[in-house]
Parts: structure tokens; sequence; C-alpha cells
């Protein structure tokens, strides 16, 4: 399933998927796959996307 | 082959080793993220099971004449492993976990390149020299392991330079 909040998030904090990649240590097609969608990432990546973010786990992984 | 063609090659292979070692002392320390390390593991699985499956086809058709004849084992082995190395790599490839995060995909396209050049160069001499790639009418590891090796390294090549242009047009968007 799509990751569209993840997606939301990091297009108000108006940063390429580049950008968030380096910032959290991975590469651009790891969080292309994130918000496809392909891939479900390790609860030390999630956290590390929120950091970035400024966002909590329920805001971009979990809840509807 | 006259001793020039060995040189060649072995300049090829060590030009080969020299980038390869460039490559792993430069790069700038990140390895694969986590996504590509469960990649690169189903990209083994499948080139084991490639690789398995081969082997169960050659121990077949090995006791087949018509086969026995015509190929030798040397040669199929060496297809055997290029066809595994062909799966793995592809596979990796398609599922972005080939390179390493931020290693020049165009070094390595450089080395597929002289890998190709100097395996055609010793398929073209061959021919030049006895007019067929068979030897006493058989496909041996010379000239023919050249030629399934330069034909890996080609289709390899141009499997990355496909997703090279995927990956630009999905930045894009």
């Amino acid at each position: 399933m799509k990751n569209l909040k993840l997606k939301a998030a990091r297009a108000a904090k108006d940063m390429s998927q580049e950008q968030l990649a380096d910032a959290c240590g991975v590469s651009r097609q790891t969080i292309s796959a994130i918000e496809k969608g392909d891939y479900n990432p390790t609860i030390n990546l999630c956290i590390a996307i929120c950091k970035v973010l400024g966002k909590t786990l329920d805001d971009l992984f979990w809840g509807d | 082959m006259d001793i020039m063609m060995y040189v060649v090659i072995a300049a090829a292979l060590a030009l080969v080793v020299l980038i390869i070692l460039a490559t792993k002392y430069t790069s700038k320390g990140k390895g694969f993220d986590e996504m590509q390390l469960v990649k690169r593991a189903d990209a083994f699985r499948a080139g084991f099971f490639t690789m398995l499956g081969c082997v169960v086809m050659l121990l077949i058709l090995e006791n087949w004449r018509p086969w026995t004849e015509r190929v030798t084992s040397s040669f199929s082995l060496v297809a055997i492993i290029m066809i595994t190395m062909a799966v793995f790599g592809i596979h990796c490839v398609i599922h972005d976990a080939f390179f390493r995060m931020q290693e020049s995909r165009k070094l390595y396209l450089g080395l597929c390149a002289a890998v190709i050049f100097g395996n055609a160069m010793q398929v073209f001499s061959y021919y030049r020299d006895n007019g067929t790639l068979l030897q006493n009418g058989k496909v041996t590891l010379d000239p023919c392991g050249n030629l399934v090796t330069g034909s890996v390294f080609l289709i390899l090549a141009a499997v990355i330079i496909i997703k090279m242009i995927a990956d630009r047009k999905e930045e894009k968007e």
C-alpha cells in the first residue's frame, strides 16, 4: 500500500527523495520504494525518517 | 593465438582489478542499505537455484551423446557460472541492489566495456585465425567461453543503462 503520508510530509518540508535518503542514510530508491508501498522499512529506518521530517511514527506509518 | 593477445588480455584483467580496488577504496564508505540487502538476498537465492537447475540439466545432458559430441564440459561449466552471474546481476540491477550507495555507475560500465572488449577481441582473433568458432567441431572454452562471458557483460551493461534512464525519469517526476 502506498505511503502517501510520507510523501506529503516530505513535500511539506520541500525535500526531494534524494535529500531525505541522504539524511536517513539510505538510497533514494529505498525512499521511493517505501512511498510506493513496495518495501516495508525496519523500525530503525522508520524512526530515522520521522526524526528528519519532524513527525511521529503514528503520523507517517500507522493509523488512518 | 599470438603472444600479443595474451598481453592484451593480461592488461585488460589488470585494469579490471585496478578499477575494482579503486572503487572499493575511494567509495565514501557507504555499503548497501537495508532494502538493498534484502533484495540482494533474493538475488542470491535466484542465482543459486538457477545454478542448481543448470547443473541438474548438465548432468542429464552429459549422458546424451549428441551433447557430449558437440559441447565440452569445461565450456558447459563456464556457461553455467556466467548464466548464474547474469541472473544475480540482472535481479540486483532491476531491484536497485547492484550498486552501493553513491557508487559510480559509469565506472562500472567502463569496467563492463573493458571486459566486453577483451572477450570480443579474443573471439575475433580466434575466428580470424581459424574461420570458425568451433574446435574440431566442438563448442569449447576457447573461444566460446569468451563469447558467453562477453555476452553476459553486454546484457548486464544494457540492463544497467536502461535502469539508469528509467531512474532519471523517475527522479524528474
